[in-house]
């Protein structure tokens, strides 16, 4: 090794295949960057292989005898917190809801192992890892969020808006009026990185007669929105639908944007149109053309939510909110997963409340005249 | 144990994986075959053991890292047909196919 060169990062790999655990070793260590450091069978040896030498990420199937990945992954989240990048055959099609329960229980990212219909090289496949692997090592993951609900309850009394300096009162307006804050038709809501868990924490506590809409734009890869929106549908109060071009967003009812373009509020009556997406757009669906849509919409009307992500997506549109008269909430740095997106937020001046996770749905509650869930 | 030739499909072309973790990785998985398929085979003889779901999921994943995707596919029909109500005759005929196809990775 160079000596001017950083020293690899170190990993562990989780999987009862001996042959995924060769290929895993052989596609993470292949440029240098990283070291498998350990390798797990099942998930009990993965939780105490985790503690025993403190990876800077961990790869991890599912599908585990002993203990399961998922399970595995909440206790590695809630003892030391590690980036955990799911690889699992159990995560595509119609088993994508196993992605969504792993990235609640506190993974990064999941990956799908390639099928028989898929058509990659090994070099294609381990390129994908290996690219997978590099953003999730660098994400600063925090305690695990199901076990902190667990300890505080999902549905406890709202918790004070402690730190948060807030710029405006977030009290209900006094009276009814036209523009005022009980006029107020939908809420939206971007994530990306660790947003399932956030999103979870948020919508969980939104009441299933709320009398606005809400939007949810949540990056993520083809094909996972379904089974987000499926998910979410099981967990939380209110339904879970995925939008659809034409259709209007409903009062009560949370409605996710599909993957592959972008969702765009067409008018105050809260139509909906769904665009591909722009030349050279990277996050899809995209929280800046949601965001934007919205402020041209509904202007103060709306109440614009930023949670954890990576990158700056939804920042500008934040900001686009905000210069309409739009309540604005960003999530603060230390119960983000990412603090990328909400940062880039806070730096526009975007963001008129920086919050913790948990405190953010009753500050909108609070705003929105609503007790809590 | 069979030479590459005897066994399957020959994996696609790679742009540098290493030999040597290609040579590792086909020896891995004639030992996953060895251990996994005879209890697979025991489906032709009786109810579905506690590791017949994992066996047939894991050697439809690890099929596919050797290039052996036909069996990976069979690995699969069989997986589902366990995860469901499984019928013995499709259950039956989909074991017998796989085992037909990862013969040659069975070490002499």
């Amino acid at each position: 090794m160079s000596p001017d060169r950083p020293s690899p990062v170190a990993v562990v790999v989780v999987d009862d295949s001996p042959v995924q655990r060769r290929f895993l070793r052989a596609a993470v260590e292949a440029e240098g960057d990283f070291a498998v450091v350990g390798e797990a069978c099942n998930g009990k040896e993965a939780v105490a292989l985790v503690e025993r030498l403190r990876p800077a990420a961990v790869l991890m199937d599912l599908d585990l005898p002993v203990m399961s990945g998922i399970e595995a992954i909440e206790r590695i989240m809630s003892a030391h917190a590690t980036p955990i990048l799911v690889y699992s055959a159990f995560v595509a099609g119609a088993n994508s809801e196993n992605a969504l329960e792993a990235l609640a229980a506190g993974a990064v990212d999941v990956l799908a192992k390639p099928g028989p219909e898929d058509t990659g090289t090994l070099d294609e496949y381990a390129d994908v890892l290996r690219r997978k692997l590099r953003v999730a090592a660098r994400v600063r993951v925090i305690t695990h969020p199901r076990g902190r609900l667990r300890a505080q309850g999902l549905t406890g009394t709202a918790p004070s808006l402690g730190s948060a300096t807030p710029r405006r009162p977030l009290a209900p307006p006094a009276e009814p009026c036209a523009e005022g804050r009980d006029a107020v038709r939908l809420v939206a809501v971007g994530a990306s990185t660790g947003g399932p868990q956030a999103l979870l924490t948020l919508l969980g506590q939104l009441p299933v007669d709320l009398d606005q809409a809400v939007l949810v734009v949540q990056h993520m890869a083809e094909g996972f929105i379904p089974g987000l929106a499926s998910w979410l549908d099981g967990l939380v109060p209110m339904p879970v639908v995925v939008g659809e071009s034409g259709r209007r967003l409903v009062p009560g009812t949370i409605t996710i944007a599909p993957s592959g373009g972008n969702l765009l509020v067409q008018d105050d009556r809260l139509r909906v149109l769904c665009t591909p997406p722009e030349p050279g757009q990277f996050h899809v669906p995209g929280i800046d053309a949601s965001f934007e849509s919205v402020a041209r919409a509904l202007g103060p009307r709306a109440v614009g939510v930023l949670l954890t992500g990576m990158g700056r997506d939804g920042a500008a549109g934040l900001l686009a909110l905000r210069g309409r008269g739009a309540l604005t909430l960003g999530q603060d740095e230390a119960s983000s997963a990412v603090y990328g997106m909400p940062a880039a937020a806070h730096a526009l001046g975007a963001v008129e409340h920086q919050l913790p996770l948990e405190q953010i749905a009753p500050a909108l509650l609070m705003a929105l005249g609503r007790a809590l869930a | 144990m069979p030479d590459d030739h005897a066994r399957g499909p020959s994996p696609r072309p790679r742009r540098g994986f290493p030999p040597e973790a290609v040579a590792g990785l086909r020896d891995a998985f004639a030992g996953e075959v060895a251990t996994r398929l005879p209890r697979l085979l025991q489906l032709l003889d009786g109810p579905p053991g506690p590791d017949a779901l994992r066996d047939a999921h894991t050697l439809a994943s690890s099929a596919v890292v050797v290039g052996a995707n036909d069996a990976s596919r069979i690995a699969r029909a069989l997986e589902a047909e366990l995860g469901g109500a499984a019928d013995p005759a499709e259950l039956h005929r989909l074991v017998r196919e796989l085992a037909a196809q990862l013969g040659a990775w069975v070490p002499a």
